[in-house]
């Protein structure tokens, strides 16, 4: 259970989050929406501690996250699997060897330096882009793929991390349609079948509507709903959005991470 | 209106046009100052470059073998007449610049993450490094070899020192400049999957910045081939002690049949060195 | 996810060969290489008589020195070093500047898209390659002997290597040209030399201003030991205290030389960044 209170980031005189409180069980799949500049990004990057808190507390099953420090703080990186908008792989390596950054903490040293992945560790690699699709592609660089695959290999690294949690920072905002269908499919099957918990920051409200059992709205750093998808009615989106995003039935999709 | 608009442009631009003259007549006067200091200081003169010239002409004329078609063989062999020692010289030179070159580049490689500011927050061991790379550039490989030929004795192993901290310095602050400009992006996605500081370096960085790094170190080897044919000037090893002594005692021939070598090892390694850049950056398995 | 047994390890090697294990070709290959670079390496420190016993001793014999460099003192030499510092500037100055106007005609004497004819393409580059191939420091311990000791041979010395760099580099800048301005001018009937004035010189100009103050910030440095050979500078103190084991006095000059190329260093990174705007390229850098 991700247990989040008071949580708050600023940034000189910018607020990003304020006073947040939410609680989430394991295995749901929470759909995080708000504008941009809501703060949506800045929560999973607390989570992972990628930022530092200026104030609140993150605990994970008695786990207080925000006091850990070194090898601790790292290990606890491997547990909340990070995915992003620009999926984040190293352009220059192959696929393989991009789903392996997933295994770094478990593997000795200098067998990472000299990309000296173990079999077991490289098996369980393909096997991670076998269930995403992608294992004809493991030998291929990074960059020579489109954006949705991309985006498949950057969740087989999240899955070998074999992860407590995947946070997914508005993972298909840089996708056409079709290859967001897939992504967001992968997600929703592997919330299904390993019982992982999700946080997905979407832009499309869509989107939350199809995947998310339960949505959390963000506006100008703070929490202003919690609730499943069907409480979503007019009054709330507007609170969410603000009063001019009146109809924000498909919601920008162009507004970087 | 639109007029006074024309009018404030118009006189907006003369004022920048204005400045921009005053800033070159003022960096004018002082390239003139700076020269006529130097010419005085330079001991230059143009009865001294027009005496000069032709005597330089006339020496580079009589480094010149006499050379006849109907006895080519045995006037190669007069010029050449050392050929055997002074290729195992400049093999020396080579492999001083190679040792040198490689401890160079791992000195420098390491140093350079320490020196980027983007990879380590604190700022004495970024600034300290920089600084300390700074040092080691600035100091010339043959001061470091008038040291080391105190310390570590004549011969090869000064040199290799010398040329190894001189590159090390060199190096390490372009490659250090090299990873300052990878991306967070880049390394936000290793950190979140909980690697260890030098795996970031391994996975978030060193693929980005290899292809530059590898670029500059065949660049820098080649030039410390050149600087370990000259370390020999002060005792430290290679082809250098030969030619001065050849130069110091006027044996012309043997002036150019040295420096023809040597520049013909220079010319091969330097297109080696091209080669294998084009190869290597070109090439996907480089990790 | 969990981590796979033998049989699924296997199941899966089979499925999707070259992702469990390297093609045994690529892996033993790849190892061959950094297996003989190692041995390489090796038995070339060895061939060279690098040995770590020698090289403690040596660090111990350099502390020595570092002890004995303090305090620094000039012994009344003063002016002596201040003006052989003058004499290094000087030099570096010069030098860079006889180079950089030689070498803006023959670059475009030198660029394929400007001189189409190939023997003087090819004869140029290569006398260009000669020039380069030797060091500076050769060059001044030339020119001692033909103009005599002085900072007058260092400042021929620098200007002839420089050419030979300097005149390479523009020459690739020029053929690096971008073709659409040539076109026009040609298209306006404009002659060969009106191309090269109008429409390359223009695009090319900055990049050999950088080029120029990049390569005055490096010879400032190498200057500062063609004293060594006797052609001027504030080497020849340098060596000569040295020799004779006066490390205060060393140590003050090199605190003086430091700041002096720090100096020119940031002058030239400012001037470069701040007026022109472009870097120089690779090649040079790594100087
Ligand atoms: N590193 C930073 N430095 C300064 N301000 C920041 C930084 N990161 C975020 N902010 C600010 O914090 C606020 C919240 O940013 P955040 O990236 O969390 O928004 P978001 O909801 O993810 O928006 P988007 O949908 O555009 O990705 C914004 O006002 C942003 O400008
Ligand atoms: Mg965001």
């Amino acid at each position: 259970m991700l247990e989040i209170r008071d949580l708050g980031r600023t940034y000189g005189p910018v607020t990003a989050l304020a006073g947040l409180d939410l609680t989430v069980r394991k295995g749901e799949f929470v759909g995080i929406i708000g504008r941009s500049g809501a703060g949506k990004s800045t929560l999973l990057r607390l989570i992972n501690r990628l930022v530092e808190p200026t104030s609140g507390r993150i605990v994970f099953d008695g786990l207080d996250v925000t006091a850990l420090r070194g090898a601790e703080l790292r290990a606890w990186r491997r547990r909340a699997a990070m995915i992003f908008q620009q999926f984040h792989l190293i352009d220059r390596l192959d696929v393989i060897t991009n789903v392996l950054v997933g295994r770094l903490s478990q593997v000795g040293r200098l067998r990472t330096w000299l990309l000296a992945f173990p079999p077991a560790e490289r098996a369980m690699a393909v096997e991670a882009l076998e269930r995403l699709d992608m294992a004809e592609r493991a030998l291929q660089r990074a960059d020579r793929l489109s954006g949705g695959q991309q985006q498949r290999v950057a969740i087989a690294r999240a899955l070998v991390q074999e992860p407590d949690l995947i946070l997914a920072d508005e993972p298909i905002a840089s996708l056409d349609p079709l290859s967001a269908r897939q992504v967001m499919e992968a997600l929703a099957r592997i919330n299904r079948e390993d019982g992982l918990t999700v946080l997905c920051n979407l832009h499309a409200l869509d989107v939350a509507r199809t995947y998310c059992s339960r949505v959390v709205g963000i506006a100008e750093g703070r929490l202003v709903f919690d609730g499943p998808v069907t409480g979503l009615d007019e009054a709330t989106i507007r609170r969410i959005y603000g009063d001019e995003a009146a109809i924000p039935k498909d919601a920008p999709q162009d507004a970087a991470a | 209106m639109s007029s006074d608009a024309v009018r404030l442009f118009e006189t907006r631009r003369a004022e920048q046009i204005a400045a921009r003259r005053r800033q070159t007549a003022l960096f004018g006067v002082v390239f003139l100052a700076a020269f006529a200091v130097s010419v005085v200081v330079g001991e230059v003169s143009l009865e001294r470059l027009a005496t000069g010239l032709p005597r330089f002409f006339a020496y580079i004329e009589r480094t010149l073998p006499t050379l006849s078609l109907a006895t080519l063989g045995a006037d190669l062999g007069r010029w050449f007449w050392n050929f055997e020692g002074w290729l195992r010289l400049l093999f020396d030179t080579i492999l001083i610049a190679f040792v040198a070159t490689t401890l160079g580049v791992i000195g420098g490689f390491l140093l350079s993450f320490a020196a980027a500011k983007n990879l380590v927050a604190n700022p004495w061991i970024h600034h300290g490094a920089r600084r300390f790379l700074e040092l080691m550039r600035t100091v010339p490989e043959l001061v470091f070899a008038l040291f080391f030929v105190f310390a570590f004795g004549l011969g090869p192993m000064a040199g290799v020192l010398a040329i190894a901290l001189h590159t090390l310095g060199v190096l390490g602050k372009l490659f250090a400049e090299i990873n300052e400009n990878v991306t967070a992006k880049s390394l936000d996605g290793v950190v979140a999957a909980g690697a260890s500081f030098d795996q970031v370096i391994r996975f978030g960085v060193v693929p980005q910045v290899l292809p530059g790094f590898v670029s500059y170190t065949l660049l820098r080897f080649e030039i410390n081939v050149r600087s370990a044919s000259v370390i020999g000037f002060v005792g430290a090893g290679g082809i250098g002690q030969e030619l001065m002594f050849v130069i110091n005692q006027f044996i012309y021939t043997d002036i150019s049949a040295i420096l023809l070598m040597l520049i013909v090892t220079v010319a091969l390694i330097d297109l080696g060195c091209e080669k294998l850049r084009h190869r290597l950056i070109g090439q996907e398995s480089l990790k | 996810m969990s981590r796979p047994d033998s049989t699924r390890i296997a199941a899966l090697a089979a499925r999707y060969p070259g992702t469990i294990y390297a093609p045994p070709g690529q892996l033993w290959g790849r190892r061959a290489v950094v297996a003989g670079f190692f041995v390489a390496f090796l038995w070339a420190s060895d061939h060279l008589g690098m040995s770590f016993a020698r090289l403690l001793q040596g660090l111990q014999d350099l502390g020595i020195v570092a002890s004995m460099m303090v305090p620094p003192t000039s012994a009344g030499f003063f002016w002596d070093y201040v003006h052989a510092l003058g004499e290094t500037l000087a030099m570096a100055f010069l030098g860079t500047l006889l180079a950089s106007l030689a070498s803006i005609p023959l670059g475009f004497l030198g660029a394929r898209n400007v001189v189409a004819n190939p023997v003087i393409h090819f004869g140029l580059r290569r006398v260009l390659d000669v020039i380069r191939g030797v060091d500076s420091l050769v060059w001044a311990l030339i020119f001692v002997s033909v103009v005599g000791l002085g900072p007058f041979a260092g400042i021929l010395a620098i200007a002839l290597n420089d050419t030979g760099v300097l005149a390479k580099m523009y020459a690739e800048a020029i053929e690096g040209a971008d073709r659409k301005a040539s076109e026009g001018v040609a298209a306006a009937g404009g002659s060969k030399a009106d191309i090269a004035r109008l429409a390359i010189f223009p695009q090319v100009f900055p990049v050999f201003l950088s080029n120029s103050l990049y390569f005055f910030e490096a010879n400032t440095r190498s200057a500062t030991i063609l004293g060594v050979v006797g052609a001027g500078g504030i080497g020849f103190f340098l060596a000569d205290r040295i020799r004779v084991n006066a490390w205060s006095d060393v140590c003050f000059i090199i605190l003086l030389i430091l700041p002096t190329v720090a100096l020119i260093d940031y002058l030239s990174r400012f001037l470069r960044e701040r007026a022109i705007g472009v870097e120089p390229p690779a090649e040079a850098l790594s100087r």
